[in-house]
């Protein structure tokens, strides 16, 4: 299955859901926003919402800015 | 993770934005410092009860890195901004985001589509204070210092305005000085002076006149030493504010003597 994160695509041997995407990634869930397909995810969809062949992902921090 | 900032006190003369008080007039802007240990210190040294951030993608090389390990949540208000927006729909995302990402809704609003002077679109940065005031945020909108979209942004629900003093980065002072008077003059929102003050002195002037605060970040942060910038600049925006709530006196055209103009001696023939 191939997802696009944060702009580069990303090749999976199997399903997975959102939250195990962070979790093979090493993302903090709790420090992070997650956007699927455009649509903001809140933290507890993250492990009920599954991904599909050519999702598009955006997972964001904070950094320091003025 | 939602975290309450609770103020140490209740401050004598607070400034108070959607009906939260904080103690210090000093926002402080957490970009361009030359290492996490100089932030903190600035950030101590300031007395800034807000800070702000902005919101990027995660560095998949480098998934730990985290600004929020340097800035203690339960002390300071973290205010994201959603710098990098270059229309309203951009900035309602970043918005959502961080919002998402454990903020409170609070949101320094920056749509700014052109690259070289990084001035806020004045119609979409309307729109998007629409947007997200009707979502619940407490919007802080960057403007440009015009009185009428100041009265605009409060009546689409903005809790607070922030007129530029000059280009961002650029520390050129208060440029704007005849428009921010008029904004402060007839606001009935905090005014927050935003962008382009470049010294302490720059920021009491903004005081002296009425502004509720300023927010800084270069100044501080590209500073020689930013931890004494930012003393700087909080002794400053506490004189200002004292000027202003002193009551400055009105300019005169000619002078006006300050000593007795009668029992002066005989003039020298």
């Amino acid at each position: 299955m191939n997802l696009t994160v944060n702009g580069a695509v990303r090749e999976f041997a199997e399903a997975i859901s959102a939250a195990q995407l962070l979790d093979a990634l090493g993302i903090d869930a709790e420090r992070t926003a997650f956007e699927l397909n455009g649509r903001v995810l809140a933290r507890d969809e993250l492990a009920a919402t599954a991904l599909a062949e050519g999702d598009s992902v955006e997972v964001v921090r904070f950094v320091s800015g003025g | 993770m939602m975290s309450t900032h609770t103020p140490a006190r209740t401050p004598a003369d607070p400034l108070v934005i959607a009906g939260r008080s904080f103690g210090s007039r000093l926002l402080l802007g957490t970009g361009k410092f030359g290492s996490p240990t100089l932030m903190r210190a600035a950030i101590e040294a300031s007395g800034a009860e807000i800070v702000t951030v902005a919101l990027r993608r995660v560095d998949l090389g480098d998934p730990a890195d985290d600004l929020l390990a340097h800035i203690d949540r339960e002390r300071f208000l973290l205010l994201p901004n959603t710098s990098g927006a270059q229309n309203a729909d951009e900035a309602v995302r970043l918005a959502r985001l961080a919002r998402a990402a454990g903020c409170e809704p609070w949101i320094k609003l920056e749509v700014t589509p052109d690259p070289y002077y990084l001035l806020p679109d004045p119609i979409e940065t309307l729109r998007a204070t629409e947007i997200l005031a009707a979502e619940g945020f407490t919007v802080l909108p960057y403007m440009g210092a015009d009185p009428v979209l100041a009265k605009r942004l409060e009546e689409a629900g903005a809790a607070a305005v922030m007129p530029l003093g000059a280009p961002i980065g650029t520390n050129k002072g208060l440029r704007t000085r005849d428009a921010v008077g008029i904004i402060v003059e007839q606001a009935t929102l905090p005014v927050i002076v935003d962008a382009g003050l470049g010294a302490p002195s720059h920021a009491a002037e903004a005081l002296e006149l009425g502004a509720d605060a300023v927010l800084v970040n270069t100044a501080i942060a590209v500073a020689g030493d930013p931890a004494a910038m930012a003393r700087a600049f909080a002794g400053a925006v506490r004189a200002g504010r004292e000027g202003f709530l002193a009551g400055l006196g009105s300019q005169q055209d000619s002078a006006v003597a300050s000593s007795p103009l009668d029992g002066v001696l005989g003039r020298l023939s």
